[in-house]
């Protein structure tokens, strides 16, 4: 706490200082020139190159408004840390803050309502799928825009598909068949998922793909935890045997986050990778992969459950204001600018047509005109129409507060059952501490 | 009577200071510890509510399990490290040239962060790239498919090997400083008497060594009870929880689930779990004298 009053005591400081010396020289332009402001802008870590190519499209937004954008960037894990305590001591320190939606509904307190600014500018916010705007929407009120969203994808290499006669997987049949193969005459393993504890939950990205399409659900309508209904059983069970029983993942996947065994699949040690799309530009990227990943990765959409279709899952990663920003005006241009259709098409029709610096390299589409596009489809043999669907019909993890502690219960227990322990105990286990907790959190009064 | 008054006033600095840094925060969060405060909620502290969170503590049973993690991953850690740093003691405490050396280049692994120690061995100890797996494998080939992060044991197992590995230079000094300041004469009286190694090691050293390994392992179950780096950098708690010592609970219940009251009685608990320790460990060791 002691850190925070300090944090709070020199924000005060700075800010007197700041009304001090711009207080005079601003008087005549009067609250709302937007001019000659730096707007400061959060965002996760690792060379996103979505967020490279924003960098380096701002400098031909500041020539237009006189907005100076500084993009200041921490690690995926610190974020949420970052937000939490400057939205406590109201510092400032950031004016925009990207964040992944599940911390939406911790963090909202911390942001700036934007249906004001959204109704006095006629803005439109039906560009984007009603799913993704549901993310950003708390009680009734909007407080991000979904500026960045995911649809989950199946990745997989062109080149050992190809020398192995095989199709890319449509079902959990076919994509386990192909392991096999893969595995068995190949020296790489089949697929290669992500299982380990901590990370945040992650090890539930490709879960739920294998639950949803089962037709198996995390909680019921009246939020009791069902995943250890038989069909849970069933889907969890069959995501693992991929490590324990078939043995076409990699021994080290029960310890791997998703970046582990990303770079596991960058490295050419495996050959299929599910996960969320903006890593594509990742895989071709000669600097971040190797010589022979590099060309050879294509995409498809993630394989279903025999006669019950695929479900993939889409995450967002929206841009909220903070509610202790001072250049909430500036920064609300800002925002107005990142949601423009046309850069979100540039950027993703640069990378498409190899125009675009390979750091630069992003294919997140996130608005339904832009996914509908014509030109792109063709590109992409109709990629982003698949992805339309997904982004409009998927499912998304739930928009609660107890989340976090919720995921961190499922997580731990997926981790476990990669390390051998039987299925059903273990999630029945895990059930109780999530229907307790969230009792004791009033949920069922 | 102004030179009385001066001596305060030269006092006066350096007691703010401690009670802004030190007495503040733990008073504050003892209060805050009696409080319902979600920061998910809200961002002001919720209502009182007396002793909940305590309580509520007894009933979780992931606490519990932690506590269990916890006096594992600290008993073992203990014993072994003393055990081990006592023999490297006794190797290195000759008065030789080359010895000297040595124990310099003994501190080492001491002088290194704990955050990087922890990931490097994490890289060290992956299945398909570590090398140290691959030297384990070469060494021991039944050995050489186990995947050391992978199981609860054998995640424990390398858990504590690391922070043995961190902390035993530290505790080798320690007992080599003890070794070297031990008296002559009593080791030649044995000799003349005909005591054999391992009746002078027995009855001579280890009980003249005492005092130095009580306050070793005081030093090294309060140590222990506080590692925290190592835990985040190599197993995440995991797999599952079965890693997920106290510390890094409080850790995930402060700042992932940013439940602050519940997070600051758990801190507490901690706390008065590593006093109770030094209590019986101080008291051990003012008796101690009598072993002199």
């Amino acid at each position: 706490m002691k850190k925070f009053k300090i944090v709070r005591m020199v924000a005060i400081l700075g800010l007197m200082m700041t009304l001090l010396i711009t207080g005079c020289s601003n008087s005549d332009a009067g609250g709302e020139s937007t001019e000659g402001k730096t707007v400061k802008v959060l965002l996760s870590a690792g060379d996103v190159g979505q967020f490279n190519a924003w960098k380096a499209r701002s400098k031909e937004f500041t020539e237009r408004t006189g907005i100076k954008i500084k993009f200041i960037e921490t690690p995926y894990e610190n974020l949420l840390e970052e937000i939490t305590a400057d939205g406590i001591a109201m510092g400032g320190a950031y004016d925009l803050v990207a964040h992944l939606d599940t911390m939406g509904s911790s963090i909202n307190q911390f942001l700036e309502p934007l249906d004001q600014y959204v109704e006095r500018d006629n803005f439109n916010v039906d560009r984007w799928p009603e799913a993704s705007v549901d993310r950003s929407t708390f009680d009734g009120k909007l407080y991000s825009l979904p500026v960045r969203a995911h649809a989950q994808m199946l990745f997989y290499r062109k080149d050992i598909f190809e020398q192995l006669g095989l199709e890319p997987p449509k079902t959990w049949a076919d994509l386990e068949a192909a392991s096999k193969k893969i595995t068995d005459e190949t020296d790489l393993y089949g697929i290669v998922p992500y299982y380990g504890a901590g990370h945040n939950g992650q090890n539930l990205f490709m879960w739920t793909s294998y639950l949803w399409s089962n037709g198996g659900k995390i909680f019921n309508e009246d939020l009791n935890p069902v995943f250890n209904s038989p069909k849970g059983l069933e889907a969890t069970q069959r995501y693992i045997d991929l490590l324990v029983t078939d043995k076409v993942a990699p021994p080290g996947s029960v310890t791997f986050g998703e970046q582990d065994s990303r770079t596991y699949f960058k490295q050419g040690k495996a050959a299929m990778w599910i996960g969320w799309w903006w890593v594509y530009s990742e895989f071709n990227d000669s600097e971040a992969s190797a010589p022979e990943v590099v060309g050879n990765v294509d995409f498809a959409t993630v394989p279903g459950w025999e006669g019950k279709g695929s479900v993939p899952s889409i995450t967002t990663f929206p841009l909220g204001m903070m509610k202790g920003s001072k250049n909430k005006e500036a920064a609300w241009e800002v925002l107005k600018w990142l949601s423009d259709p046309e850069l979100e098409l540039d950027i993703v029709m640069d990378t498409l047509k190899g125009e675009s610096p390979s750091n630069q390299k992003s294919i997140v589409i996130t608005q339904t005109e832009n996914l509908r596009n014509k030109e792109l489809n063709k590109l992409t043999d109709g990629f982003y129409n698949v992805a339309a669907d997904n982004l409009e019909n998927a499912k998304t993890l739930p928009k609660m507060k107890e989340w976090p502690r919720v995921s961190d219960i499922i997580s731990s227990a997926i981790s476990k059952i990669a390390t051998g322990e039987p299925v059903e105990p273990t999630l029945n286990e895990a059930a109780e501490q999530v229907e307790k907790l969230l009792e004791e959190s009033g949920y069922y009064d | 009577m102004k030179k009385k008054l001066f001596k305060y006033w030269l006092l006066a600095p350096a007691f703010i200071f401690i009670c802004g840094t030190t007495l503040y925060p733990l008073m504050r969060s003892f209060w805050i510890s009696l409080h319902d405060w979600d920061l998910k909620e809200s961002a002001e502290m919720g209502p009182f509510i007396g002793f909940d969170n305590y309580i509520r503590a007894f009933s979780d049973s992931q606490f519990w399990n932690s506590v269990w993690i916890t006096i594992i991953f600290t008993a073992s850690t203990v014993i072994l490290t003393l055990t081990l740093s006592i023999i490297v003691a006794l190797l290195l405490s000759k008065d030789k040239k080359y010895l000297s050396y040595l124990r310099v280049v003994l501190i080492i692994p001491f002088a290194l962060s704990p955050a990087l120690v922890g990931f490097s061995w994490r890289f060290m100890l992956n299945p398909d790239y570590g090398l140290f797996d691959k030297i384990i494998g070469f060494l021991i080939p039944p050995l050489a498919d186990v995947v050391w992060l992978g199981s609860s044991t054998t995640a424990m197992i390398a858990l504590v090997s690391v922070v043995v590995w961190i902390w035993l230079p530290f505790m080798s000094l320690m007992f080599i400083s003890g070794l070297m300041g031990m008296p002559r004469e009593v080791f030649e009286a044995a000799q003349m008497d005909g005591a054999t190694r391992l009746q002078t090691l027995f009855h001579i050293t280890l009980p003249m060594l005492k005092p130095i390994i009580l306050i070793a392992s005081i030093l090294m179950t309060m140590f222990t009870l506080k590692a925290f780096d190592p835990i985040v950098t190599l197993t995440q708690g995991g797999p599952g929880d079965s890693t997920e010592v106290l510390n890094f609970f409080i850790y995930k219940t402060g700042f992932r689930f940013f439940d602050m009251g519940y997070s600051s009685a758990l801190g507490y608990i901690l706390a008065l779990i590593t006093i109770v320790f030094v209590i019986i460990y101080m008291r051990r060791l003012v008796k101690g004298d009598e072993w002199n």
